[in-house]
């Protein structure tokens, strides 16, 4: 099952102001809605025909709206009122026509189906292709994404389909893409995480004389404190590349930023790092020479995990709306 | 290491392809870009769903940003301008560097601090690759002779080390590997020049500092036309040509003067080489010695001057020659001239005295005649160590096969290059006053002070030939 729990197929209004903070929504019904969207200046008109061609009913997208709406605040952090432009220009951010379109599909409308199928089958086979690096697993992925987008039936018989999570932030093919990275990721560690050593090259032993235990601890705890100061963009930088090894060109990709930003980054971010530790070694009663000289110590030597002090479980949960869905845990 | 997955909660998909394409709001994305930092799980997912090219679908009806028609050619304005602004400053360049490429470098180069002297063929070699028409007009050209210059150069400093390489000798330089095969196949030369006795002995002197540079080639004289060749000059490293193949007139140095006759020479289709050395007052220098190059790196002929300061060389073949004159004390003198066949080359030199900025010993040891072969197969550094312990006075080789005349006219044949010596008995009276590289059938031909012309095969075994009635003087 995925981590995440598919959202029902009928979004109520209820449910989306049910928020844990107990602030009021900004539109909580759909005449409020037609109205806000006739006061805005909101022509969606064209946009509810469109979803109404594809058998989902003015209200049903009207609800999943307001949902939307509330659950992500109309894009304000939380505990911020969202005034009627916040919520026209959030609106207005939407991809309305793919949200319609999941919309429609995780309500099990064929006329929607049939679209996303021709739309999306041949993008997102070859997306699975490029994930998986195999055709055939890449199609079997694919396949297993259409069954379980299609929607399969829950405990209480209601029918679930990941489409429902689809808000319309963003592309309906990046979301499909990252479901589909999801599964195979999580697909990956499952069936991986016990694998064979054979053929595996693994460091020699270091032979190089260890540095005194008391400067190791000192190094350890030097590095814990280094490490654990570091910002959420650098430690993502430096776990994209010191830890995943991805190429520049993915880790800008992410951070839209150029590759030679992010290069500058590494370099600044590890002449920094370097720094820091230094100047904590030296804090800690050690001499330049003797915090330089400890720096040099084999990694091995350390009995610190340097990725999990990278990986460290972050303080708190990322999800702190409470319309969010209740994860399941990886 | 195992990854440990992450318990805590895990954004959806749906926030992750948002945040993988930028369009999460800033608190958001931050949340969302902290807990991908610490998290190998979502943050693999969030790498993998980056779109790809091929999977990208776009949206029917979606609003795409089409750049607007301006916006396309916005910049071509500015690129018009930058390529202006290059191409001005392209042209700029050339005609600033122009003049001063033509004849700044190689001038400078020339009357940089004496160098030692640069093979003439090498030189040649430099002015058939880029031409002098090209020194003069193309600065790039002139900027690659100069390089050529230089490295030529550097390796004569090289060289220089040795006393011997830098001594005067080496301006005749002489056969090389190439010599071989080309001078074999040129006529033999007959028993060229006729040497008169050796001059005042003088020690073997540093060089006449020059750089020589590229002269160009003289024109194809007429018959009985007097043409001044072009003179290399020995402080700029080149020569002033007159107009219409005129008078050369000297920058500095001495000044070689040819008169080249047509069918005048008495061997069947080789030419000969007549001339006189004096010094600027006139007077007649003996003991110099004349050396004659093929600029294709073929035959070389050495002699010296008589007590008249005259010399013949003889049985030349055709062809394009360099002509170098040194004499212990004067300035180097050379040009270049063309010989058709059964011509006859009258040449006159005129040498200067040594320069004040250059170092010119004149000791009362025995005498020192220019040598030739600066070749990598007979260092004159390695010929410097003959067993008689005497200065070098002529050498010559032939592949690995080399033979060298000490000051006292003892004849040395090495076999290797010239890293040992053996010396030769001589089945001819007198000294070794001439010694031609390979030409013709022969490997070696050797000219005694008595006039008997003596050639071999191996360089070990001589055998006599008779005196040609062209004997000079």
């Amino acid at each position: 099952m995925d981590s995440e729990a598919p959202q029902s197929a009928g979004l109520n209004l209820s449910a989306a102001s049910s928020r844990s903070d107990g602030r009021k929504p900004g539109l909580t019904s759909i005449p409020e809605l037609e109205s806000f969207t006739r006061t805005s200046g909101l022509s969606i008109d064209d946009f509810w025909q469109e979803a109404d061609g594809l058998g989902l009913a003015k209200a049903e997208l009207a609800q999943a709206l307001l949902t939307i709406g509330a659950r992500y605040n109309y894009g304000l952090p939380p505990g911020v009122e969202a005034g009627r432009a916040q919520i026209a220009a959030f609106w207005r951010s939407l991809q309305l026509r793919e949200l319609a379109l999941a919309q429609a599909c995780a309500l099990g409308r064929e006329k929607a189906w049939r679209q996303l199928l021709e739309r999306y089958r041949e993008p997102l086979t070859q997306a699975a292709i490029g994930i998986t690096g195999s055709a055939s697993l890449g199609q079997d992925l694919a396949d297993s994404l259409y069954a379980e987008m299609f929607g399969l039936p829950g405990r209480d018989g209601e029918r679930r389909s990941p489409l429902a999570s689809y808000a319309g932030r963003g592309s309906l093919m990046g979301f499909l893409r990252a479901t589909l990275a999801q599964r195979h990721v999580d697909q990956h560690r499952r069936t991986h995480r016990e694998t064979t050593l054979d053929g595996k090259d693994f460091a020699a032993e270091s032979t190089a004389p260890s540095l005194p235990p008391e400067v190791l601890v000192r190094l350890g705890t030097a590095l814990t404190a280094t490490l654990s100061s570091l910002e959420s963009e650098d430690r993502f930088i430096l776990s994209a590349w010191f830890l995943d090894q991805r190429p520049l060109r993915e880790i800008a990709g992410v951070l839209r930023v150029h590759e030679a930003t992010v290069s500058r980054k590494i370099k600044r971010l590890t002449e920094r790092l370097r720094k820091q530790l230094v100047n904590r070694l030296r804090a800690a009663g050690m001499s330049r020479h003797a915090a330089e000289e400890a720096l040099g110590a084999d990694p091995r030597d350390l009995t610190i995990n340097l990725r999990s002090l990278l990986q460290t479980p972050p303080p708190a949960a990322f999800y702190r709306q409470g319309a969010l869905p209740e994860p399941e845990q990886a | 290491m195992t990854e440990s997955i992450h318990p805590r909660l895990h954004p959806e998909p749906e926030v992750l392809s948002a945040f993988a394409e930028g369009f999460l709001p800033e608190h958001e994305r931050l949340e969302c870009l902290a807990h991908v930092s610490e998290c190998s799980r979502c943050r693999q997912i969030v790498f993998i769903a980056q779109p790809s090219e091929a999977a990208t679908v776009p949206a029917p009806g979606a609003i795409t940003a089409v750049p607007r028609l301006w916006r396309r050619f916005a910049l071509l304005p500015a690129m018009g301008a930058a390529a202006l602004a290059l191409t001005v400053l392209t042209i700029a360049t050339v005609i600033y560097r122009q003049p001063t490429a033509a004849v700044a470098p190689l001038a400078q180069t020339a009357r940089s601090t004496p160098a030692p002297y640069v093979s003439p063929r090498a030189a040649e070699q430099a002015a058939q690759n880029s031409g002098a028409k090209a020194v003069s007009k193309a600065p790039g050209a002139a900027s690659k002779v100069a390089v050529a210059v230089k490295q030529q150069r550097s390796v004569a400093i090289d060289s220089g080390s040795n006393p011997v390489a830098a001594a005067p000798n080496a301006d005749t330089s002489a056969a090389s590997a190439n010599l071989d095969a080309q001078s074999r196949a040129v006529p033999p030369m007959s028993q060229g020049a006729s040497l008169l006795p050796r001059p005042a002995p003088l020690q073997q002197s540093p060089p006449a500092a020059r750089t020589d540079g590229i002269a160009p080639n003289p024109e194809l004289p007429a018959k009985g036309r007097e043409l001044k060749a072009a003179k290399k000059s020995d402080s700029t490293g080149f020569a002033d040509t007159g107009d219409n193949g005129g008078p050369v007139r000297s920058r500095n140095f001495g000044d070689v003067t040819f008169n080249i006759e047509h069918q005048q020479s008495q061997v069947s289709s080789l030419s000969a080489v007549k001339g006189a050395v004096t010094d600027r007052a006139g007077s007649a220098i003996q003991g110099a010695t004349v050396t004659i190059q093929q600029l294709a790196g073929g035959t070389m002929g050495t002699t010296a001057t008589n007590a008249n300061g005259e010399f013949t060389i003889e049985a030349v073949p055709p062809g394009k020659y360099e002509l170098q004159v040194t004499s212990p004390g004067f300035q180097r003198s050379s040009g270049q001239f063309e010989l058709q066949p059964q011509d006859l080359a009258r040449v006159t030199s005129s040498l200067s005295v040594g320069s004040a900025s250059q170092t010119v010993e004149v000791a009362g040891a025995s005498a020192v005649v220019p040598t030739a072969a600066v070749t990598a197969e007979v260092s004159s550094n390695k010929a410097r160590l003959l067993p008689s312990k005497l200065p070098v006075s002529l050498t010559v080789s032939s592949g690995n096969r080399a033979l060298a005349v000490d000051s006292a006219g003892t004849l040395f044949f090495s076999r290797n290059g010239g890293k040992h010596w053996k010396a030769i008995k001589p089945p001819w009276p007198g000294k070794v006053t001439q010694l031609i590289g390979p030409a013709g059938s022969t490997l070696f031909r050797l000219t005694t002070d008595a006039g008997s012309v003596w050639t071999t095969q191996d360089g070990l075994h001589w055998r006599s030939e008779p005196v040609s009635a062209n004997t000079a003087h």
